[in-house]
């Protein structure tokens, strides 16, 4: 059990994580569910759906976050914004999917922008035909309605 | 005896026999120079390539399965994190995902932010002929006309444009003016980018937009009187507006409920001037 002042996460593959109240609550859901219910704040708090590796590095990105909040001499703001940058770019597709449903889920609000932010750029200034391939995107459409969308906004192709 | 040919450059062969204990020389000839570069393989036994082989050929397996298994999953999140992740990009890209996927045809239709900026169409040779290309022009109107059709009925709260487009599009202009009172636009930004004939802006035409909250007007000329009222309207910035004929006399009148005004290199009254120096 976590001592005062830490919460126990558990991954939906069965991972413990003790971490400190503060980086754990910058998850929104976690801190509602902890506000309500205080056995939440004793016991395990289940984060379904997240398994390990995607947990733990939800934890990476929130213990940063949070020192920084308490602590901005030591955590600068250019310090945060190069630890973010190697975040992002450290992650392959998968886990970039991973990390942005379970932000979602736990609303993680700066993460979530961060990681869209990310697949936004992805996709900037690229083709249709290059985005489809960088994140296998299968062209559906009949000719007819490729035709269509043209039609609609000839402006943007 | 059992004898294996594998072929792997056209010119370099590599044989050997199934019981052979000692090591092999491949001599590669470069086709061509007639200089012979020496490659030396030792395989003590078949068997040894053997298992080479058989893991050269499960790596290709394993390779292929994850390219296979590499699934489109951006296309599984949900609306919600598509209709973000598109809002972070300008209208030119945020339209060109339409085309991507039937997941993503419409996903463009949720923005509730609409900025238009000549840049956005201009092609890169014409990058410095802003004021005379105008086949950018004409796709910066195609646009905009396009996209009010397409979200009308809809709740647009953020609308701007900027654009250097010359006076013989105010009529265009006053158009897209009358249009934003169906989308319920809140917060309206609109700066020209031609500095040498400044625009008349139809600041009256707005006053049927109830819902606008936040204007931002930048290089345009006024009406020096005009009657009506802005009932929502909370927060009014200028920049190059000259407001030297009453103009201002205009806006405080006309906008009741008026939070915050701000003025940045407009023309003032001297009278004015002087006053607006003692508030500071």
């Amino acid at each position: 059990m976590a001592s005062k002042g830490n919460l126990t996460l558990k991954s939906c593959n069965g991972k413990e994580f003790i971490v400190e109240e503060k980086v754990a609550v910058m998850s929104t859901t976690i801190k509602n569910m902890v506000d309500v219910d205080d056995s939440f704040a004793q016991g395990v708090i289940p984060i379904i759906g997240v398994d390990g590796k995607i947990l733990a590095k939800l934890i990476e990105y929130c213990k940063e976050h949070a020192e920084a909040d308490e602590d901005e001499e030591v955590k600068s703001e250019e310090y945060l914004k190069k630890f973010d940058e190697k975040f992002v770019d450290e992650l392959n597709l998968n886990d970039l999917y991973d990390l942005l449903k379970a932000s979602n889920y736990l609303e993680i609000t700066k993460l979530l922008n961060l990681l869209c932010q990310k697949v936004a750029s992805m996709i900037k200034g690229k083709k249709p035909e290059e985005i489809r391939r960088i994140f296998n995107i299968k062209n559906d459409f009949t000719p007819e309605e490729e035709e269509e969308i043209n039609r609609q906004n000839p402006w943007a192709f | 005896m059992r004898r294996k040919r594998f072929k792997i450059f056209d010119g370099i062969k590599v044989c050997w026999s199934g019981h052979m204990a000692l090591p092999l020389i491949v001599l590669a000839g470069m086709a061509g120079t007639g200089v012979a570069i020496g490659i030396g393989v030792a395989i003590t036994s078949s068997s040894l390539w053997e298992k080479m082989v058989t893991l050269v050929e499960q790596r290709r397996k394993h390779e292929g399965a994850f390219v296979e298994k590499q699934a489109d999953r951006i296309s599984l999140l949900s609306d919600d994190l598509l209709s973000d992740i598109i809002s972070r990009l300008n209208v030119v890209e945020a339209v060109r995902t339409r085309i991507l996927s039937r997941r993503w045809r419409n996903i463009f239709q949720s923005r509730s932010k609409l900025h238009f900026c000549c840049d956005m169409f201009r092609s890169v040779q014409h990058y410095n002929k802003c004021s005379n290309n105008r086949p950018h022009k004409l796709r910066f109107i195609k646009a905009v006309d396009q996209c009010l059709q397409q979200f009308s009925g809809q709740s647009i709260s953020f609308f701007g444009l900027e654009c250097c487009l010359g006076k013989e599009f105010d009529s265009n202009f006053n158009r897209w003016m009358q249009s934003f009172a169906t989308l319920g636009v809140q917060e309206l930004v609109v700066k020209f980018h031609s500095p040498t004939e400044l625009h008349l802006f139809p600041f009256q035409l707005l006053f049927e937009l109830a819902s606008l909250e936040s204007l931002d007007l930048d290089t345009c000329t006024l009406q020096p009187s005009f009657k009506g009222q802005f009932k929502s309207l909370r927060f009014l910035y200028l920049g190059v507006v000259p407001l030297l004929n009453g103009e201002f006399a205009s806006i405080l009148s006309s906008c009741v409920n008026l939070d915050k005004i701000e003025v940045d290199h407009c023309e003032l009254p001297t009278k004015l001037c002087s006053l607006v120096k003692v508030s500071n």
